[in-house]
């Protein structure tokens, strides 16, 4: 499985490719912001994409959107991950077609597993 | 002809003159009577009359001899004495062809023989006669005749002397009656003035009061003897005498004045306002005394004037509040704006009062501003309700209005009251941002932190040594407690401020118990502690997401403060209209005094329990806050060294139902 993370922080995506490499097996791609995450996208086709909401330049929501409007990355299972975890902004990026939300501080020994689940529940 | 119509002329004069004397059909009287009897006497004869001739009779008014009230004009000779203004002797009346068949010679008194004379006014009317009558024929001596002249001459001056007393006494009559109506007239002004409550004074120009009444002496305590020694400037105030002077010095020149106002002072010094009018009397052309009628109005001042305080007091509060205050009629008009009011909008005062309410509102997309109003506004009667205003710039801002009625003289009015929302929405704002990058800006980093510290722990990068890892779970656990405490602050803050959506809904309690039972099961397993689940049938009206978050903390909290091998217990009861749940342990208790203080925040019972037993301090108030959202209550029983048992009620389902029907 291949999984494109896309955030502004070098630290967040350096645990997170532990987490998902070393824990869960993964193959990771990294993008540190928006512009390079959709090139990425497209260069690599990853099997799912984690996506940082806050980011400067383009963030999650614009780059969700970039996403779907590319032909080759349209449908790319898209998570979210957010600093904010008040249900209201749960349900908001939901809406926008995420195939789920996973909330910071994430348990880097279940994040693997979390993203596995989540693409189950899409097939 | 011409004789007779002189003779009717001097009928007529000769008529005014005995009418002038009052005396046709008066009784008998004695004076006149004794000239009678003495004509009588002297002509030697039985009957002597003195007739007066008044129309076509004569009237005797004394009659000696022969009783007869009148006698017909034609009938008596008198009636040829009057004519001829001289005397008449008839020696034998049945001889003389002018008498010999009267009445009074044909029948009573038989007369034969007569003698008179005339009764001449001093104007020489001829207005009777005084006779003498015989029943025989007969002469008169000369003797006779003249004293019968001189007797009719009397009788004329008697007549003449009769009425100038008359007149005399009619004068006098007139006079006592002119002078006792001058007399009671001025009783009556005196009662009138006396007894009058308004203060009148009369004034010489030199000041001594000429006339005081008893209103005035009342109100300025003198008594009368005593307003003789004073001078009018006696009685006026100290401070107002310049006025005083320049008004009496107007009315002595002429000046009337109606709405006069006079300080007056008491004898004890008391100052009185009085009002009314001053005029001048005058003789000749010369003043001699002002007249003053006034009115005690110090009272009334007084009134007026703490009316005025009032007022201004009143003002002086509305226009120093921070708040806004307009009032309106019932047509939805500006009747008064404060000084805030004024403010807030822009507007001065005048540019406001007498205009529509809906200047002060944006346009409302879509609606007649005045329809939005009419069915805004009763929204706002006694609660507070968000509006946009519109300032006289046309900027558009949040402010708060909270509307109260209340009952005028004209009727029904509104008042609102008006705080500008705009710096607190601003402040509201800045909050939100704030705790937003608080949340991400702290998330961010500790996700770092704690990712790394578990990844090292966990072994995956390779096993650490003994000691090592010990201190990595140090790292680690507290890196979650401050990920707890983050998470619980920005919780906490949330439902303080209202932002955190609750879901209501209909909730089994038992359900509510089971999830958090679930929860705590591996830390009770962990310290030894039994869970306790006494099944219930209670349904609540509340969001159970947020009442399992109460009830995992409260049985978190049991468990942390019991013994390994005690148990705690989770029930709830029906307390209508609430459902009662209660977390019940054994544990060591929480004294008295911070039983209430437990429900602060970073309140704990002892300083080293965040330490030693986990926890963030924030989990009472948590709780106590999503209980207060429930519109519940919560609480704790406790005995020190035997255990607590927290409680919490939210609203019953059915309570909801019955309020909602």
């Amino acid at each position: 499985v291949k999984i494109l993370i896309i955030d502004d922080e070098d630290d967040i995506r350096r645990i997170a490719r532990l987490s998902l490499g070393r824990v869960g097996g993964m193959e990771v791609v990294e993008a540190g912001g928006g512009a390079e995450g959709v090139r990425k996208a497209d260069a690599e086709r990853p099997d799912a994409i984690l996506l940082d909401v806050m980011m400067p330049g383009l963030d999650g929501p614009a780059t969700l959107a970039l996403l779907r409007a590319g032909e080759t990355t349209a449908k790319i299972p898209v998570m979210f991950l957010t600093a904010k975890a008040m249900a209201a902004e749960v349900e908001r990026l939901k809406a926008l077609g995420a195939l789920a939300v996973l909330t910071k501080p994430f348990d880097p020994m279940r994040l693997a597993s979390e993203v596995r689940a989540a693409l189950e529940r899409a097939r | 002809m011409a004789a007779e119509a002189s003779g009717a002329q001097d009928d007529a004069a000769r008529a005014r003159a005995l009418a002038g004397y009052q005396i046709l059909d008066t009784p008998p009287e004695r004076d006149f009577d004794e000239l009678a009897r003495l004509a009588a006497r002297l002509c030697d004869a039985p009957i002597a009359m003195i007739g007066l001739l008044d129309g076509e009779r004569l009237w005797f008014k004394s009659r000696l001899g022969w009783d007869a009230v009148s006698a017909p004009r034609e009938a008596s000779p008198c009636s040829h004495v009057v004519a001829s203004r001289g005397p008449l002797v008839v020696e034998d009346a049945a001889a003389d062809p002018r008498f010999a068949r009267s009445p009074l010679v044909l029948g009573p008194p038989g007369m034969r023989f007569y003698a008179g004379s005339p009764l001449l006014t001093p104007e020489g009317h001829a207005i009777g006669a005084l006779c003498v009558i015989d029943r025989a024929p007969r002469g008169l001596l000369a003797e006779q005749a003249e004293a019968l002249g001189a007797l009719a001459r009397q009788a004329m001056l008697l007549l003449e002397l009769r009425r100038r007393k008359q007149e005399l006494r009619q004068s006098n009559t007139e006079r006592t009656g002119v002078q006792r109506a001058l007399r009671e007239s001025e009783e009556r002004y005196h009662d009138l003035f006396e007894g009058a409550s308004d203060l009148i004074q009369a004034v010489s120009p030199e000041g001594r009061f000429l006339y005081t009444n008893r209103a005035w002496r009342e109100a300025l305590g003198y008594a009368a003897p005593e307003v003789e020694a004073l001078r009018f400037f006696d009685v006026v105030h100290p401070e107002h005498r310049g006025e005083a002077t320049d008004l009496m010095q107007w009315v002595l020149e002429g000046g009337d004045v109606h709405t006069a106002q006079l300080v007056l002072a008491s004898k004890d010094g008391r100052p009185i306002v009085a009002e009314g009018s001053l005029s001048c009397k005058r003789i000749d052309g010369r003043p001699v005394a002002t007249r003053a009628i006034l009115r005690d109005v110090t009272e009334r001042r007084r009134a007026e004037e703490r009316l005025r305080a009032s007022e201004a007091r009143t003002r002086s509060i509305l226009d120093n509040m921070l708040g806004g205050l307009i009032t309106i009629d019932g047509k939805a008009r500006i009747e008064s704006v404060n000084r805030a009011a004024e403010r807030i909008f822009g507007y001065r005062q005048d540019e406001l009062v007498g205009r529509q309410l809906t200047e002060l509102v944006p346009d409302v997309p879509g609606q007649d501003k005045w329809t939005f109003l009419k069915a805004a506004l009763p929204k706002a009667l006694g609660r507070v309700t968000e509006w946009e205003g519109r300032r006289k710039g046309g900027q558009v801002f949040p402010f708060e209005l909270s509307m109260f009625e209340f009952e005028t003289d004209a009727g029904r009015r509104f008042a609102g009251s008006i705080h500008d929302a705009s710096e607190r929405r601003e402040v509201e704002r800045l909050k939100k941002e704030f705790v937003a990058t608080v949340s991400h800006e702290l998330r961010t980093p500790l996700t770092s932190i704690r990712g790394s510290l578990r990844l090292l722990a966990s072994g995956v990068l390779g096993e650490l040594a003994g000691e090592a890892r010990e201190v990595l779970e140090i790292a680690d656990r507290n890196a979650l407690r401050l990920i707890g405490l983050i998470n619980d602050i920005l919780d906490l803050e949330r439902l303080e401020s209202g932002r955190l959506e609750m879901q209501f809904e209909e909730t089994a309690v038992d359900d509510v118990l089971r999830r958090s039972v679930e929860a705590v099961r591996g830390v009770a397993e962990q310290q030894g502690i039994r869970l306790e689940l006494r099944p219930t049938a209670e349904r609540a009206w509340a969001d159970p997401q947020r009442l399992v978050q109460v009830v995992v903390n409260l049985v978190g909290n049991a468990i942390k403060f019991s013994a390994p091998g005690q148990s705690v217990t989770l029930e709830a009861e029906a307390r209508p209209p609430f459902v009662e749940v209660r977390v019940i342990d054994h544990g060591r208790g929480i004294p008295e005094a911070l039983r209430e203080a437990v429900f602060e925040r970073f309140k704990q019972v002892e300083a080293s329990d965040a330490r030693e037993k986990g926890g963030t301090g924030m989990g009472l108030a948590i709780c106590k806050a999503i209980v207060e959202r429930h519109g519940g209550e919560i609480g704790v029983l406790s005995e020190e060294g035997k255990g607590s048992t927290f409680y919490f009620r939210v609203p019953a389902a059915d309570a909801r139902e019955a309020r909602a029907s």
